[in-house]
């Protein structure tokens, strides 16, 4: 193994460590080591990125390893938002596991540190396309995260408490979808002359921005309020469709997003 | 609203059934279908009624954005479904054309000539595929007696590292007679030998030269993400004869209503924006039902 790539392997481990431990330490109540753990494990994670970065010369977004690695990031910079907006401060180890789930992924994939982008992806919409639907699933991993902690909890008071901090969570995150959704419809009509090809990606990103639609409006709505976590349980469900299997399973792909592999 | 959440969420299932039918033209069949207008014309309706219920007022401004965006997305897709037209035809350098053929079979003349007269493309480095010979055929020449040991990019050195195979400096493998300058194949010791793979772009570039009724005549750089415009037509640049550079695919469209699907969109972004990012608490009870 070279160099880089032991580096490489030893920031996700480390990272990643971090994150997991500065969750089960804030569940203890031990808050400020846990903060200092968290903000050790975002440290390394900012390591990773400005090195791969460095490696490929320009935003590191276009496969799968560099986006994940990015993924992990978003999370405390979004806890710090909905703790100043919403003072949803009780939500940092959720993020703290969160932050973790994307470098586990990224131990068992190809780490393809070296990218060299086809001419498709010399776009001014291609940054903003991913960091938009990045952070939109990190607050949405979040979101899913707390459904099944409140799933488990007893008490009536607190799985309200969990489903206010879903809806705030969020509402945060559904514009960044909306923004990547629609800044791919504007980038391909500008590379492909199709704002819309009905492309295997394009359509689960399109079944997930509906259903996370279809949450806001069963929230408010006196008949189908009772429908809302299904709606969020699906809309998730497909954003891991999107985000997963369109790459993965072979019969399920997607042409215009093929250069992610 | 919950005539809002029953369409969408007909049109999610119908959405999910269509992708998993996964060939290309069963696409078009589903998502081209009477159905799948017939639901989007029922949802532009219900979205036009709700802004309509909602009425006008500082409170409303990203909810009647968002909502008149969406039905203003769904007209120009209308307007381009009905009205617009596409083609992608090849065309070989400096040959003028002013006609183009649908997939449809029909012909539409363009009112101009367009030609392409100059075409450059530079590559990143290209992969190299390792083959190991199979036992016994260390000096065969057929690629059929050796096992495909994966493909290798060259690394931010420049040079191509073969893991346990060793490391291989990109300069050995350049050869100044081979027409984009690589050797083909480099053989290694033991019989190992790396084999070129298909070339990877880095950047490709056209020029059109458009010449108007009034023999006017217009030079415009084509590329990937940078279309050209003229009279109503856009141009693309899709993909190249890769051998000897002596055409160029190009896509060319004219589409009425694609201007009011990007302005939707930029409508429903900004409408979604004022909408989540105000201040607002959540609901218990949900609100009475429009």
């Amino acid at each position: 193994m070279s160099d880089i790539n032991l580096l490489v392997l030893l920031l996700i481990i480390s990272s990643a460590s971090l994150y997991l431990l500065s969750s089960i330490v804030i569940f203890m109540k031990k808050k400020l080591l846990g903060n200092i753990l968290l903000a050790a494990g975002w440290v390394l994670g900012i390591m990773l990125f400005i090195e791969n970065w460095i490696l490929v010369g320009y935003p590191p977004f276009a496969n799968m390893y560099h986006v994940l690695t990015f993924l992990s990031l978003c999370f405390l910079p979004l806890y710090i938002i909905l703790a100043l907006r919403e003072k949803l401060n009780w939500l940092l180890p959720y993020f703290c596991i969160a932050s973790m789930f994307p470098l586990i992924g990224v131990l068992f994939m190809e780490r393809q540190v070296i990218w060299e982008r086809p001419p498709a992806l010399q776009s001014i919409w291609f940054v903003p396309h991913v960091l938009s639907y990045m952070i939109s699933y990190a607050l949405a991993t979040v979101a899913f995260i707390l459904a099944i902690a409140s799933a488990i909890k007893a008490d009536s008071a607190a799985r309200e408490d969990f489903s206010k901090a879903i809806y705030h969570v969020l509402r945060l995150g559904f514009p960044f979808m909306t923004t990547g959704l629609f800044l791919g419809a504007v980038w391909a009509e500008e590379a492909w002359g199709n704002y819309w090809s009905w492309d295997t990606k394009e359509t689960w990103s399109l079944i997930t921005w509906l259903l996370y639609l279809l949450y806001f409006h069963s929230i408010r709505s006196r008949e189908y309020k009772k429908w809302s976590k299904a709606f969020h349980i699906c809309a998730f469900g497909a954003l891991l469709v999107t985000f997963l299997m369109v790459n993965l399973l072979p019969q399920l792909g997607s042409i215009l997003h093929s250069y992610t592999k | 609203m919950k005539w809002s959440i029953r369409i969408m969420t007909i049109i999610v299932l119908f959405l999910i059934t269509g992708s998993i039918l996964v060939s290309s033209k069963a696409y078009e069949k589903i998502f081209w279908s009477p159905l799948c207008l017939i639901l989007l014309g029922v949802f532009t309706v219900i979205m036009m009624v709700c802004s309509f219920k909602q009425g006008l007022s500082l409170k409303k401004v990203g909810f009647q954005i968002c909502h008149m965006g969406i039905v203003v997305i769904l007209i120009g897709a209308g307007i381009g479904y009905f009205a617009g037209v596409k083609a992608t035809a090849v065309f070989p350098m400096d040959t003028p054309y002013n006609q183009l053929q649908l997939e449809d079979g029909r012909v539409v003349d363009m009112g101009f000539h367009v030609s392409v007269i100059d075409f450059q493309v530079t590559r990143y480095n290209p992969d190299y595929y390792l083959y190991k010979p199979l036992e016994g055929n260390a000096k065969s020449d057929d690629l059929k007696d050796y096992e495909n040991l994966g493909a290798f990019a060259s690394s931010f050195d420049g040079s191509y590292d073969l893991k346990k195979y060793g490391r291989i400096d990109a300069q050995e493998l350049r050869d100044s007679t081979a027409r984009d300058g690589w050797c083909s194949k480099y053989p290694l010791e033991n019989g190992l030998i790396l084999v070129k793979a298909a070339p990877k772009d880095k950047h490709y570039l056209a020029k059109l030269q458009i010449i108007d009724s009034n023999n006017r005549e217009i030079i415009e750089k084509l590329e990937v993400n940078h279309p050209v415009d003229y009279s109503g037509w856009r141009f693309y640049l899709g993909s190249y004869d890769s051998e000897n550079n002596s055409y160029v695919v190009l896509t060319a469209k004219r589409d009425p209503g694609t201007a009011l699907v990007i302005y939707g969109m930029w409508a429903v972004l900004f409408g979604t924006v004022i909408l989540c990012f105000r201040k607002r608490n959540y609901l218990q009870g949900g609100e009475s039902d429009v």
